[in-house]
């Protein structure tokens, strides 16, 4: 008797568990109408738009604020944001804009001095911003840079209210994709002067773009809500997004997996197989590259002969398509596939000239050159990549290659201060859809140049870029640049980086750009 | 016998020594750290000089300004990496988080692991002994990614009744504060069952059965006060451990604790973030140990606090 009544008391309360957890467990599933929940990696270090650097953050920024232009999903293409539109002088120096009548998330008007302002704040030694280098495009960019000039003298000029005119040093081509970046968007003065540094809180922080800051909860989330205030806001497809800081890429895959979260940008490596069988899963172009550097100033590894040996002997398709997935591609040179850009397209393994030029090198596996190495910084994928480099160099030229790892600021001190004996990993995402923003790596005097590369033909062709006006002209000799630096080989070009995703069946409108980036006010849910 | 000098005196002497340890840890953590390889402003991109030069001038500190501003200012300097963000606002956000999840665990360690110790000690030869011995080694044995992973497949994947992170309402922390106990609890098993058993056969335990008291008196009144110590021995120091955050968990479980400031801050060389954590961490400890030297004096008056 006793027992049954236990048993029927167990059996009530299992029943009303259950059915506690199935209305739960539906209810937690749904974001909401029209909120997007989408994993964002790291937490973002900032939200001011002349510090951020890294992907995180400018995704996030990309929804808060709106430049001069946005970018359009074709590539090269731009698109009217706060500029209705705007003509370039005949030489291609001068560009004016003309803006159109929009306000700021607080609801006052947005001027052409906005964008003076933070142009010049973007410059400004004083602001450190990583990316403020790419202003010496502008008049006098480099000179205010440098200290050597007041900020005022940056050649940006508000004409009235309602127009904005940049001088530029060389007429160049990139410059409407650049005005689309998001560091070019204007930062709201009022804020920064009122709060200063702690201006990005939500509460003080200021945006122009089709979304709000609504809440930051540090190390969890960053919410964005629709802009009642932003010019297009009846385009504006989501009510809102929630940028999910996780950095532990299986949590997150289990969160997809789970219905708490909508979209992933990136996913473990162990469990590409498993995305790529699902209906989610979504691939395409990233402006990067994966390669090798090779430090050209130590001994044996200055020729030419045996950094291209090095370099002929890795089997790209084998790696690419056993080890990754088959998910980027093998690079064919330094530059990603870029539109209008023939590219150097090279079959980059040839075992034959390998080992050719290992003979013409004067070494061989009997004389091996010093302290071979690759050097990477800690992490999976880099650790299996060096693995199978290591064993094609053996299988290919016989010689054995010594693998290094260290943690990610002791891999940049080594690299960047060139103290690498031989052979270190290296990537490269370009900021722009330009090619220059890769073949400038290779320029003698370029900061990140981290081969120590230096060929006086290199820099002129690289410097004939910046004053050619020609646009075909232009890439002609950017081509030619290129062919030269595979002829050199400071670099050995691994593959071409792939955008690998998670997304749910109703996302729409999500067309990732050339940079592999989206833009936050054409996406809906359905 | 030479007499004690009195308690108040002990005590302060007590804690003088944990000034002076505080003080040594933080200046040993501050050497260390700017002596590991690799600059806090270094980032994939390179930097102007100009612009470097700006860096170093804003938030460059020496050993004598840290250490100052800390103790007459209660200054700890703003982040690095997470530029202007202060290293105050990082604590006052994350420890609390840390400090909850660890809270849990602790209370559950702590009663689970006493009654699985004491009830092992008592079941000494019949059946339960071994599920609850096996039990505690597994929860020594696992590492706690992996218990981790196992409760998410489970509950979150399989039957889908609690959220696989997060750190919202109660639902998102059962699963993190049951892997996090899993171990500790494991730990106070052993360490109970082991003093219960040392002490049950002692002759004290005989001569109060044998007095005519009843199981309930001599549990609570002799054995409990005696073989609680070793689990308050072992309590101290791990309770700073638990409360201050632990990385694997909260990165398993997305949880937004001060663990994880720690682990980026050192990557980074984030030095004020990593100090402020480091401060919070050995103020922690010491207080605890500190604690535990009282109580253990106060439980067993011939532990002298010296």
């Amino acid at each position: 008797m006793q027992k049954s009544s236990r048993f029927k008391t167990l059996r009530r309360f299992s029943g009303a568990a259950a059915l506690g957890a199935l209305l739960w467990a539906c209810q937690r599933h749904d974001g909401g109408a029209g909120v997007l929940r989408v994993v964002n990696g790291a937490e973002p270090s900032t939200l001011d738009l002349h510090l951020a650097t890294g992907q995180p953050e400018l995704r996030i920024l990309g929804a808060l604020f709106e430049g001069l232009l946005r970018r359009g999903e074709h590539p090269g293409e731009v698109k009217p944001g706060v500029a209705q539109h705007w003509k370039a002088s005949a030489d291609g120096l001068r560009y004016t804009f003309h803006l159109r009548p929009c306000r700021w998330s607080d609801g006052s008007p947005l001027t052409a001095g906005d964008f003076v302002y933070s142009w010049r704040r973007f410059v400004d030694p004083i602001t450190a911003s990583e990316y403020g280098s790419l202003l010496k495009i502008v008049r006098n960019g480099n000179p205010v840079r440098q200290s050597k000039m007041p900020v005022d003298s940056l050649g940006i000029h508000a004409l009235d209210d309602s127009t904005v005119m940049v001088e530029l040093e060389y007429p160049v081509s990139f410059f409407l994709d650049l005005c689309a970046f998001e560091p070019f968007a204007p930062v709201p003065r009022q804020a920064i002067e009122r709060y200063g540094t702690q201006w990005t809180e939500p509460g003080n922080l200021i945006g122009n773009g089709p979304f709000e800051l609504s809440k930051w909860e540090r190390n969890a989330s960053i919410e964005v809500k629709r802009s009642r205030s932003y010019w297009d806001v009846k385009r504006t497809g989501l009510s809102a997004v929630s940028f999910k800081a996780v950095e532990d890429q299986l949590t997150a895959f289990n969160m997809f997996l789970a219905g708490e979260a909508d979209w992933l940008f990136s996913l473990p490596p162990s469990k590409i197989d498993a995305a790529k069988a699902t209906p989610g899963f979504f691939t395409g172009q990233m402006y990067g590259t994966y390669y090798l550097l090779f430090n050209c100033a130590n001994k044996g590894y200055n020729s030419p002969l045996l950094r291209k040996a090095l370099a002929y002997a890795i089997d790209r398709k084998t790696l690419t398509e056993r080890i990754l997935k088959g998910l980027p591609k093998p690079a064919t040179g330094f530059v990603p596939p870029t539109p209008d850009f023939p590219g150097a397209g090279m079959e980059l393994y040839d075992p034959t000239k390998a080992r050719e030029f290992l003979r013409a090198s004067g070494y061989s596996a009997r004389k091996p050159p010093e302290q071979l190495q690759i050097l990477f910084n800690n992490s999976e994928s880099n650790k299996t990549i060096a693995e199978v480099i290591q064993q094609m160099w053996k299988e290919t030229l016989g010689l054995e290659a010594e693998l290094v790892n260290f943690e990610w600021k002791v891999y940049l001190a080594q690299t960047k201060g060139k103290r690498y004996p031989s052979v270190a990993r290296a990537s490269w995402i370009g900021d722009f859809a330009d090619p220059i923003s890769f073949l400038e790596l290779g320029v003698s005097d370029n900061g990140n140049n981290r081969s120590g590369y230096s060929n006086p033909r290199y820099d002129s062709l690289i410097a004939r870029t910046w004053s050619v006006p020609d646009p075909v002209e232009r890439k002609r000799v950017m081509a030619e640049a290129e062919r030269l630096l595979m002829e050199d080989m400071p670099v050995a070009p691994i593959y071409f980086y792939a955008l690998s995703e998670l997304r749910t069946p109703r996302l729409r409108h999500a067309t990732p750009n050339p940079l592999g980036m989206y833009d936050w006010k054409a996406i809906t849910l359905e | 016998m030479k007499a004690l000098p009195p308690l108040w005196l002990r005590l302060f002497w007590r804690l003088a020594m944990s000034a002076a340890a505080f003080f040594a840890i933080v200046s040993l953590s501050y050497g260390i750290m700017r002596a590991a390889p690799g600059k806090p402003y270094e980032g994939e991109k390179a930097l102007d000089s100009v612009a470097l030069a700006e860096l170093h001038r804003k938030y460059d500190f020496t050993y004598a300004e840290y250490i100052g501003g800390v103790f007459l200012r209660g200054d700890l300097r703003t982040s690095y990496s997470h530029r202007d963000l202060p290293v105050r606002v990082i604590l006052a956000e994350a420890l609390p988080i840390s400090m909850e999840l660890g809270a849990y665990a602790l209370l559950i360690a702590i009663f689970s692991g006493l009654l699985f110790g004491i009830l092992a000690a008592y079941a000494r030869g019949r059946w339960f002994e071994t599920p609850i011995l096996v039990w505690a080694l597994i929860g020594i044995a696992l590492p706690s990614f992996v218990f981790g992973a196992l409760l998410q497949l489970v509950f979150s994947l399989k039957l889908h009744v609690l959220p696989v992170a997060g750190w919202h309402g109660w639902q998102n922390k059962i699963l993190p504060v049951a892997t996090f106990s899993l171990a500790y609890t494991a730990f106070i098993t052993r360490i109970a069952r082991g003093s219960f058993l040392d002490n049950l056969s002692k002759d004290y335990i005989r001569t109060a059965r044998a007095k005519g008291l009843g199981p309930t008196r001599v549990f609570f009144r002799h054995l409990l006060r005696n073989s609680v110590l070793p689990v308050v021995n072992y309590l101290a120091p791990a309770s700073a451990s638990i409360l201050t955050g632990t990385l694997v968990i909260e990165k398993i479980f997305n949880i937004p604790g001060l663990g994880r400031w720690f682990v980026e801050s050192v990557f980074q060389r984030d030095y004020p973030v990593a100090m402020g954590v480091i401060l919070v961490y050995s103020a922690f400890l010491l207080a605890l140990n500190f604690l535990a030297d009282v109580f253990q004096s106060l439980i067993d008056p011939r532990i002298s606090m010296q």
